[in-house]
């Protein structure tokens, strides 16, 4: 029990995750990954190509690509999609009028073999504007339901407010880490209760 | 092997066994503990009788140092942090859950998310805070009128702030400014605060709008006049435009042609507006990602000498076409 458990613990201090965060253009893709590495979040412009974060989370080193989503950026999604643990889809819950375009570009992603067995974290964002769809409207008009291959949640939050951001965050890495390191989620939840 | 050697370690064995039968024990009753604890939450005395136990444990451990193996004793201090730890992890789960599990549910969902087991899957508890049906219904639109002037009157009653989308217009004037700047008799006092613009589908139309306090994403507009100032500006699948901005990052176009960049007018920028917010900024084109300036716009530095006279006040009929002739572009005027 004792060895074990250090050798658990030396072998989590090296535990990466790589975590690709994908959606729409104006969906607020790199405002999320700003807000949570702390940065300022005015003045981001538009992404042109890619950026990546890395940082620690609970036991976990998480390689974050996010790729811009202007229409013409999106044939080169598919650069990314190696060795991808986790998928964040990212979504602008005020913008219904391209909610079929959401829609397909995530349908697509999800017949990619090279995502296959991703986990998926649907993150409704933008909760903080008045009159943007919750988190259920926007689950129904995805058909988030009809989704076997992966597993999902999606997740209501609000880049500008920082709100749920970690706990979809947690959710993800725990979805990743029951899949990849065996008995080694148990102590992330520690982690979230001591944030409550 | 000398006998003081032989001593020590026949110490260090009856420690060992006695410290792992011990911390064995403690370790099944947190376990139970916090089994019990997904139930009933356990007592807070409960809680304190086991960390009096470690605390036994724990200084059993400091009054062995020096007999033991230092490789040892490193493993049981560690054993014991992981104790503390479980102990503290029960601790933390016990006060919040006596307190919200019940009364606060249905508004703390989202706290409530923190705990939401890792491996839920296809049927993932939906949190209880969706809001109420009234929320989604503010969301502000402007949708499919001709030739007319619209103003904060032609939209449906609203919160004062809220975001906006603007669609399948033409022939349209519309003025959302202050009312102290547009000459329009609006009753309307309270400021519009505009948090997202989402505008689609507007030909012939001139737009008037103050600053909006987050993205602006725009399709398919033709010969058209745009005014506003913004976080964020993406302009798709759009001609013969003419964009006045107040921004702080890089506008962006994408399938756009005969577009033309100016600084927000100072004639229609509210006194809070700072010259900083009038500075000029760099367009990108998604379109033409390449070392050569982009043939699909161009930017006009030289401030507002398109338009002098803007259409503040509300007209309508003959008058509303010669304001829409007099400032939207035209073909010819992008040859110049």
């Amino acid at each position: 029990m004792g060895l074990l458990t250090i050798i658990r613990k030396n072998r989590q201090k090296e535990k990466e995750m790589r975590i690709l965060f994908l959606g729409l253009d104006n969906a607020g893709k790199t405002t999320i990954l700003k807000k949570l590495s702390g940065e300022d979040i005015t003045g981001i412009s538009p992404t042109l190509g890619f950026n990546i974060k890395t940082f620690a989370h609970g036991n976990y080193t998480l390689n974050i690509w996010d790729v811009g989503g202007q229409r013409t950026l999106r044939p080169y999604w598919r650069n990314y999609f190696e060795q991808t643990d986790a998928l964040v889809w990212v979504v602008d819950s005020g913008d219904r009028m391209r909610l079929q375009d959401c829609k397909q570009e995530l349908l697509s992603l999800l017949t990619e073999d090279r995502l296959a067995g991703a986990s998926l974290l649907v993150f409704a964002n933008k909760q903080d504007l008045q009159g943007s769809m919750t988190d259920t409207e926007i689950r129904d008009a995805l058909n988030l339901r009809s989704i076997t291959t992966h597993h999902w949640k999606i997740w209501p939050c609000s880049a500008v407010t920082g709100e749920n951001l970690v706990s979809g965050l947690d959710w993800v890495v725990n979805d990743v880490a029951s899949r990849l390191y065996y008995s080694s989620t148990t102590s992330l939840p520690k982690r979230s209760l001591a944030v409550v | 092997m000398s006998t003081v050697d032989d001593s020590n370690w026949s110490f260090s064995r009856t420690f060992t066994l006695q410290f792992q039968a011990s911390r064995y024990a403690l370790e099944s009753r947190i376990a139970a503990a916090s089994n019990s604890s997904k139930k009933s939450s356990p007592s807070p005395e409960h809680i304190q009788e086991l960390s009096i136990s470690l605390a036994k444990l724990t200084k059993t451990l400091a009054g062995a140092t020096g007999s033991l193996p230092s490789y040892d004793q490193k493993q049981y201090e560690l054993q014991l942090k992981e104790l503390e730890r479980s102990i503290e992890a029960l601790r933390a789960s016990n006060v919040p859950k006596s307190k919200f599990a019940f009364k606060r549910r249905p508004a703390a969902a989202a706290d409530t998310n923190l705990k939401s087991p890792p491996c839920s899957t296809q049927t993932p508890l939906q949190p209880q805070n969706a809001p109420p049906p009234a929320a989604s219904s503010t969301h502000l639109s402007l949708s499919s009128h001709s030739n007319r002037y619209l103003t904060r009157e032609d939209l449906p009653s609203h919160l004062a702030q809220s975001d906006l989308s603007i669609s399948d217009l033409n022939h349209c004037i519309v003025n959302l400014l202050p009312s102290a700047l547009s000459s329009s008799s609006s009753g309307i006092d309270t400021p519009l605060v505009i948090s997202a613009l989402h505008a689609r589908k507007l030909s012939d139309c001139v737009v008037l709008l103050p600053d909006v306090d987050g993205s602006a994403l725009i399709h398919d507009l033709e010969r058209c006049v745009v005014v506003l100032g913004c976080h964020q500006f993406r302009m798709h699948a759009s001609s013969k435009v003419d964009v006045y901005l107040s921004i702080t990052s890089n506008p962006i176009i994408e399938h756009c042609q005969e577009i033309r960049f100016a600084p927000y007018p100072r004639a229609l920028a509210s006194p809070l507006v700072t010259e900083k917010q009038l500075a000029s900024f760099l367009v990108q084109d998604f379109s033409h990602i390449r070392a050569t300036p982009s043939p699909n716009y161009v930017m006009n530095d030289g401030a507002d000498t398109h338009v002098c006279n803007w259409p503040l006040a509300t007209v309508s009929g003959e008058e509303l076409e010669q304001a829409l002739v007099r400032i939207i572009p035209h073909p010819s005027d992008q040859e110049e």
